[in-house]
């Protein structure tokens, strides 16, 4: 993968940006109730989602697991969530020298 | 006979320890099968693959003709492995970009080593060769490795089934949160409410608001596949259970000799069996000493006689037939006949 | 005086310090630029690195830092009369804690999101993360133990919000179901909650409920502390989505509805101020203005919590650097005047002075209950709702805030002991660590004397450590600001202010419980003088090496650097 990190665009690129405008009210008003909500349930979505990158993953993090053959073919799938991943627990660069996203 | 004790059951299981004619049996079962006229395809999912020895002729992990109506299958464990490796290295080295296309390989090689993978690759290709053989055969002969390979090849769907249904579980649950955010928006607009409130500035694969945007759909395809895979193979071993589990579909035929440690053996591999749902059916008992042939057989078939009391008294209800030490090395179809005869 | 001129002068100072005070921070002290990039952008997730519009962001901000604290405060502290509170709201809201909020969400954006504990670690060193978990233990053992004062208290002096309170936690568990199922969409669900809520009040005041005087041998005032800490164990175990955020939901509904209830009252009933401008007549007992008052109004006039929900979640949220100025400093003006409204609820609502002077009678007597009977009266006089049931809806609105925080401090307190537990190299399961927070908490409770006398005892400690998160919180901005050699003074003077006055009013109550016997509260008085001694000692020697340190490359700068370099376009000018 490239050296900037996925969806990284410069700030102050394209012009819809240059003051995002008062959404008006009833937009606001949904945004702000709907919004903490929806980050409550994408938080959830993320945690499930990481649980199972980490069994079809455990192989590659030192984990014995018997079910590796079968986690083979899930691999290709999950694959790319796991640059995802490591970037959001803080790890800039891949933890592991088998797997080198970055 | 055995032949009509297995009737018209279109796979039949020969297990039992290394080394008492276990691969004769099922030879000879597959051949008698044949000779009356089914289509039969015989397996080995023995390591030692001594089915080409027996017949005379190479045979590999292809269905090659042995006896007209009769072919055979020597399963090849890391044939299997490597298609299966293949596939999903394919797909990665799309995903990624060209200078790392090693270090997908060198990921790869770990599963290869992984505990238990050996075993998987020949549970993979032998589910793969019953599922193809419904429409071309009448009968799978299948010859087993030694007991315990079995019982835990047999035992492995139910583990991964358990294992998928894990899994499958997580899935569910995170598509129900994605389904309670697209909901969050409903009744608002129908266009994705972000789209105009957060500056939407590129697309280079940015995972923007997860509201029925691309992000999300395309989230939402990469969880349709895993769905889909693990439902594949949740099925594939379900009909493998079924399949064994089934009485009036598969049986099983333990072979054993009249020593003790393989009657030993054989109580436990029918508890196994048993636990697992899979009945055995029948046993033979394997190159028994024959009377009156010398004083020194004459004492063995005492010592057998021994044996064979604690087998049935530990498996009383199990037909069992004997067969006699044979002169000659079972080798060819013509002796493969004669044993069939004496089954 | 006039409640509404009162009102429009507070609003007035406030708003004119928002107009010109923070935009001398964001452009000379802070230098926020537009091109900067921020953790929203950069590490886009979907999930917690979401980029969003300022104003939207403002609301998720403003009514996470909202809560039962720029009421309780402001209620407590016009004993000492409504000037000195009336300046310490305004003035500290312009130059505390728009700083504050600002500077903190500057200083997590500049830092890759990350929140305030790993900041510690990054600018004070190794001992600097230490001792932002001892303070933050402090202080959300403060508040756990100071809101179930608060709500226990509510709960029996206004029975009739009993039934609301209970229920309100069925309505939250069935709005969480709906949207987790997708029963109805957002806007149906919403009002069919706020509906049950009010029904819900309109029943409680009809029934209201009282424990007996004993419960199990615990006076009505424990029992309810007891409940509560049970409930929110339970509560802090259960997923987000489950109850603590459907509860989160109805409270920020709630929070704009009684909002506009009661500045709607004031407008309408424009109620005379009755309070002393300044009380030459204190009750005998009652601790010294200066500086018991810098530490009983916390929220309103600068608080610690803030500057974590800003360096926690806000700060990864945000679309533009410059954002921040909004976001931050218009976020502690919400709260200022938050706490403008319960100053006038708490001062106008009362018929004469003396009927004043009756709540106010002794120190702590006069709070939330204050509030809550004050506020009553001004909203029937302007909307003409029955006093019940205005005091029931205003109990109600009370309670559920201090509810949702004492929710939230508990789950955040078992992370904290999980962490401290891991740093002396124990591992404790998520049960154990919901034990030993709310143990600690519930013995603090009734060592303070939750029977319902001493339970205000507890408020100005509470508000010392608050002051001193938002000391370490400054301390850190202004390393930052030293380091980049711009001029830390802005930060540095409330720096010095707070932690100044908060060791003073430490000192004060140290003699206060010393003479009172209460042991306990004179040893946890103690250790949250040593924290603040700590944090004292660390901010000066790492300000002082500061200069010496060289200039601080954040990750921002550093990213910048990088595409510079990389031959990307060239990072855009500063605002």
């Amino acid at each position: 993968m490239t050296r900037e990190p996925e969806g990284w665009v410069p700030p102050g690129a394209g012009a819809a940006n240059a003051a995002a405008p008062f959404p008006g009210v009833r937009a606001w008003l949904h945004e702000v109730f709907a919004g903490r909500y929806r980050h409550t349930f994408a938080r959830a979505q993320q945690d499930e989602e990481d649980v199972v990158l980490m069994l079809v993953l455990s192989e590659s993090l030192g984990v014995p697991n018997p079910m590796s053959f079968y986690a083979v073919e899930l691999m290709p799938v999950v694959y790319d969530r796991f640059h995802a991943w490591h970037r959001r627990i803080g790890l800039h660069r891949s933890p592991l020298d088998r797997i080198s996203c970055c | 006979m055995l032949l009509e004790l297995i009737g018209g059951r279109e796979v039949v299981f020969v297990g039992g320890k290394g080394g008492v004619g276990k691969t004769s049996v099922a030879g000879a079962l597959a051949l008698s099968s044949a000779e009356h006229g089914r289509r039969v395809l015989l397996v080995s999912t023995d390591p030692a693959h001594s089915l080409g020895h027996l017949f005379g002729m190479p045979v590999g992990d292809g269905f090659t003709e042995v006896v007209p109506g009769l072919d055979a299958c020597e399963l090849d464990p890391e044939r299997t492995m490597d298609i299966h490796l293949d596939a999903a290295e394919r797909t990665m080295r799309r995903l990624m970009p060209e200078h790392l296309g090693a270090e997908v390989t060198k990921h790869l090689t770990l599963a290869r080593e992984a505990p238990g993978a050996a075993e998987a690759a020949v549970l993979e290709r032998l589910a793969d060769v019953l599922e193809g053989a419904r429409q071309a055969y009448d009968r799978v002969v299948v010859d087993t490795a030694p007991s315990g390979h079995t019982v835990r090849l047999l035992g492995l769907p139910q583990v991964v089934t358990a294992w998928t249904s894990g899994l499958l579980g997580r899935q569910q649950r995170s598509a129900r949160f994605a389904e309670a955010m697209s909901n969050l928006d409903r009744g608002h607009t129908d266009a994705d409410p972000g789209a105009e409130l957060v500056p939407r500035r590129g697309r280079r694969g940015a995972r923007g608001r997860p509201s029925g945007s691309p992000e999300q759909e395309d989230r939402q395809a990469r969880d349709a596949e895993i769905r889909d895979i693990l439902l594949r193979r949740q099925a594939r071993f379900t009909h493998l259970r079924s399949l064994v589990t089934d009485p009036s579909r598969s049986a099983f035929v333990v072979v054993l000799a009249a020593e003790r440690l393989p009657v030993q053996e054989t109580v436990e591999l029918h508890e196994h069996l048993r636990r697992l749902g899979a009945s055995v059916d029948g046993l033979v008992v394997n190159k028994r000493s024959p009377r009156g042939q010398g004083e020194l057989l004459d004492r063995r078939r005492a010592q057998e006689e021994e044996h064979l009391s604690t087998l049935t008294a530990a498996l009383p209800r199990l037909p069992l037939t004997q067969v006699p030490l044979l002169a000659d090395d079972v080798h060819g179809v013509a002796s493969l006949r004669r044993l069939g005869d004496l089954l | 005086m006039s409640s509404i001129v009162l009102a429009l002068i507070g609003i007035a100072m406030i708003l004119t310090g928002y107009l010109l005070y923070s935009r001398y921070l964001a452009n000379k002290v802070y230098v926020l630029e537009s091109a900067a990039v921020t953790p929203a952008h950069a590490l886009n997730d979907g999930v917690d690195y979401v980029p969003t519009n300022k104003y939207i962001l403002w609301g998720h901000h403003f009514t996470s830092v909202a809560g039962a604290a720029p009421i309780v405060g402001p209620a407590i502290a016009v004993i000492w009369g409504w000037l000195p509170a009336f300046l310490w709201v305004t003035l500290g809201t312009v130059f505390f804690a728009g700083a504050h909020d600002m500077g903190a969400l500057w200083a997590s954006s500049r830092n890759r999101g990350r929140s305030m504990g790993a900041l510690s670690g990054r600018y004070i060193g190794a001992r600097g993360s230490n001792l932002f978990l001892v303070v933050i233990f402090l202080l959300l053992l403060m508040v756990n133990a100071a809101f179930a004062v608060v709500i226990s208290g509510l709960l029996v002096s206004t029975p009739s919000a009993v039934i609301p309170t209970w229920g309100a936690i069925a309505v939250a568990l069935v709005i969480g179901q709906a949207l987790y199922r997708g029963w109805a969409s957002l806007p149906v669900v919403s009002v069919v909650g706020v509906v049950a809520l009010y029904a819900l009040i309109l029943l409680g005041d009809q029934v209201p409920v009282s424990l007996p005087e004993t419960v199990l041998g615990l006076p009505a005032a424990s029992a309810w502390i007891v409940i509560l800490f049970v409930y929110a164990g339970v509560a802090s175990v259960l997923p987000v989505w489950v109850l603590l955020q459907p509860r989160d939901y109805i409270n920020g509904l709630q929070l704009f509805l009684a909002l506009g209830l009661i500045y709607a009252s004031v407008i309408i009933a424009a109620p005379d101020i009755v309070a002393p401008a300044v009380n030459s007549a204190v009750p005998e007992g009652t601790p010294g203005m200066i500086p018991l008052l810098f530490v009983t109004i916390a929220c309103g006039a600068i608080s610690g919590f803030h500057g974590m929900v800003s360096s926690g979640t806000s700060s990864k949220q945000l679309d533009k650097e410059t954002d921040a100025r909004f976001v931050g400093y218009f976020g502690a003006v919400g709260e200022g005047l938050l706490a403008l409204g319960a100053i006038v609820a708490t001062t106008a609502g009362f018929a004469t002075v003396s009927a004043w002077r009756e709540t106010y009678n002794e120190f702590g007597a006069g709070s939330v209950g204050a509030f809550v009977s004050g506020g009553g009266a001004i909203v029937q006089e302007g909307l003409g709702l029955p006093e019940t049931l205005s005091a029931t809806i205003l109990a109600t609105t009370a309670i559920l805030f201090a509810a949702t925080t004492m929710d939230t401090g508990v789950r955040l307190q078992r992370f904290v002991v999980q962490e401290i537990g891991e740093v002396m190299g124990l591992t404790l399961g998520k049960g154990l660590a919901t034990v030993i927070a709310l143990a600690v908490a519930l013995g603090l409770t009734f060592g303070a004397g939750a029977d319902g006398s001493g339970g205000m005892l507890i408020w100005p400690l509470f508000g010392t450590t608050n002051q001193l998160m938002a000391g370490l919180t400054l301390s850190i901005v202004a390393i930052m600001l030293l380091r980049r050699g711009r001029n830390a003074l802005v930060v540095m003077v409330p720096l010095v202010f707070l932690l100044a006055m908060t060791v003073y009013a430490l000192f004060v109550q140290l003699g206060t419980f010393f003479s009172d016997e209460n042991w306990l509260l004179f040893g946890l008085d103690l250790v949250i003088l040593v924290a603040a001694i700590w944090v004292i000692v660390e901010s000066v020697s790492a300000m002082r090496s500061a200069k010496s340190d060289g200039p601080d490359h954040d990750w921002a700068t550093e990213i910048q650097r990088e595409r510079s370099s990389a031959g990307t376009e060239s990072s855009g000018t500063a605002s």
